[in-house]
């Protein structure tokens, strides 16, 4: 168990570093357009498209698992107060289960849409040449498979250390 | 029977939000189950499948990482420290200077910082035990950041905006300008605020400060990193360099490119900015992926339809329906987190607006600063939690809610006033 604990544990901090490292790439990328566009009159016609199909499904779709991991997808807190605490570890149980099962749904169908943009070769036409963008379809299941587990793990640890339960990662 | 269902809908949606199912998936879980019900599992699946990539792949959608990284390197990287000091000297001789100064000093900071919670953080820390030192009351020093921090998602940048005018359909620029008439008129009326108490109660906030004996001049020179960011970023988006899209890159190279000039940026701050900007994309994407599905559950059950003919059919005056839509908002506000508020509503809410020929421009500018008001209400006031947080040795969480009390009146008024007289707000994007 340790070790499911390990890797998961590893697997959404690369996710997440992923992501990180494409965010400064978009970053770059973006500021590398502006300037060629109004210092050199030179157009990058592909910089929207690959913002858009490979760092932004990169940034959304990778540090979901880690964000699991945090606790930090956002939720309503008005039960907080009153739940007890009996009450509140059967909630957290129940929460992480009905996410595991909301995220593997969302895993089967978006990595079935993967592989049949995989099948044909999904691109976007440009002028001069075609760019394909069916590898990025598998960035979705890639995250949401990976925040399955996470949940999963997070429900045997409020199980198996009820008083303590799960905890979240830091931020480092 | 769709209807039926779409009511059944809202109701289970709203059990699993009260039970802490996160929103993201609440939404799609019930759009999922509704679309299965009504028309097929196939078809359900189908939605499941695709609008997760289509809504994310989106150029324009980029402005939020770029907007949030810009945001938090200027903060980690120290280059919004100096708006308060500079603030602060420039109106010592204002009674409740320190307070108002913390208040300008949330208006400069909210000009590179898209989010409330971020503005509320930063003046918190610096500000709070000032004030406190000075001899204001620990609650109104503490609830004035936790309202000044709402200026941060009001003067653009502001993620909500973004969001609001991606999913609005309409002009980012626009509601942006719209968003600097409201932060101001927002942080003029936090002032008086201050002036009041300040004259009617002197034993809460205090006329005057203790000099430091610090020049103008040599407060107001470490601004200037701010200063050439904000320029950067709005004159360029102003003049037509770059668009609204890419200015948000733009602006985070340059607070990127400041950060190392003025020394404050080293590797793990950097660090920091990445995996905030990552952690808090990721969860702001995955609700409005969710809330685009409750939109398309909500068109085929026919509900969207039903209100509108409802609301068209009560002939509500603009004064009433306004009313209601604001009463909504407020409710919400008290125990919603303001994205999941508005990514939930704005899918029954903008058919209405748009049959109803009210500005959507206008309109997310006032659920801007609605949702807002949300972040320091009591029971859930984010703001107010954060403040706790950076001062808890100075407050307790009830003290700062009776210290934010006179700025939601505030609040208040400004909302009547943008309602009574919208043209406020729609003078500067009309005239651009």
């Amino acid at each position: 168990m340790n070790a499911i604990f390990s890797f998961t544990s590893r697997a959404v901090r690369i996710l997440a570093l992923i992501a990180a490292i494409g965010t400064v790439a978009m970053m770059l990328h973006i500021c590398l357009d502006v300037i060629l566009r109004n210092f050199f009159r030179i157009s990058m016609d592909t910089a929207p498209e690959v913002v858009a199909r490979y760092y932004m499904v990169l940034i959304a779709f990778l540090p979901l698992a880690w964000l699991e991991r945090r606790d930090g997808m956002v939720s309503v807190e008005i039960l907080e107060w009153i739940l007890s605490r009996r009450m509140r570890q059967i909630s957290d149980i129940m929460v992480a289960l009905l996410s595991a099962v909301a995220y593997s749904i969302l895993a089967w169908t978006t990595g079935k849409s993967a592989l049949g943009h995989y099948k044909i070769g999904t691109y976007v036409e440009f002028a001069n040449f075609d760019m394909p963008v069916w590898h990025s379809y598998f960035l979705p299941p890639i995250g949401f498979g990976l925040a399955v587990l996470i949940c999963l793990v997070k429900t045997v640890e409020y199980v198996v250390h009820p008083a303590t339960g799960h905890k979240p990662e830091p931020i480092t | 029977m769709s209807i039926t269902i779409g009511f059944w809908g809202v109701g289970v949606l709203i059990f699993l939000l009260i039970v802490r199912f996160p929103v993201a998936l609440a939404l799609m879980t019930v759009s999922f189950g509704g679309i299965a019900i009504m028309v097929g599992v196939t078809p359900a699946l189908g939605i499941v499948m695709n609008t997760p990539y289509s809504f994310v792949a989106s150029w324009t959608m980029s402005a939020v990482p770029m907007f949030l990284l810009m945001g938090f390197i200027a903060y980690h990287s120290g280059l919004t420290t100096g708006l308060f000091e500079a603030a602060k000297v420039v109106l010592r001789k204002v009674p409740g200077g320190l307070a108002i100064s913390s208040i300008f000093a949330c208006s400069g900071f909210a000009a590179v910082s898209g989010s409330s919670l971020a503005t509320a953080a930063a003046m918190g820390r610096i500000a709070i035990p000032e004030m406190i030192a000075a001899g204001y009351k620990p609650s109104i020093a503490a609830g004035s950041i936790a309202a000044g921090g709402t200026i941060g998602a009001l003067i653009p940048p502001s993620i909500l905006m973004i969001i609001y005018g991606i999913l609005a359909e309409t002009s980012v620029t626009q509601v942006f300008l719209g968003g600097i008439t409201i932060g101001i008129l927002t942080a003029v009326s936090y002032v008086i605020v201050v002036l009041l108490i300040s004259y009617f109660r002197p034993d809460l906030i205090p006329r005057h400060i203790p000099e430091d004996g610090e020049s103008s001049f040599k407060a107001l020179f470490k601004i200037w990193p701010m200063l050439v960011l904000v320029l950067l970023v709005f004159g360029g988006l102003f003049s037509g360099f770059f668009s609204a899209t890419e200015s948000g890159a733009v602006g985070a190279l340059g607070a990127l490119i400041l950060g190392i000039i003025t020394r404050g940026l080293n590797w793990a701050a950097f660090q920091k900015s990445l995996l905030e900007t990552v952690m808090t994309t990721s969860s702001l994407f995955i609700i409005a992926v969710g809330a685009v599905m409750f939109t398309r559950f909500l068109g085929l059950t026919g509900l969207s339809g039903f209100l509108n003919s409802t609301v068209a059919g009560a002939d509500l005056s603009y004064f009433q329906l306004m009313l209601i839509i604001v009463l909504i908002y407020l409710a919400l506000g008290t125990f919603m987190e303001p994205f999941g508020a508005m990514l939930v509503t704005l899918p029954a809410f903008l058919p209405i607006l748009k049959d109803a020929d009210i500005s959507l421009v206008w309109f997310g500018v006032l659920v801007v600063k609605l949702l807002e008001i949300g972040m320091i209400t009591p029971p859930v006031g984010l703001n107010v939690f954060v403040i706790k947080n950076v001062a808890s040795k100075y407050v307790t969480v009830v003290q700062i809610f009776k210290g934010v009390i006179p700025f939601i009146i505030a609040d208040l008024f400004v909302v009547a006033l943008v309602i009574a007289l919208p043209g406020i707000v729609l003078f500067l994007p009309n005239f651009m």
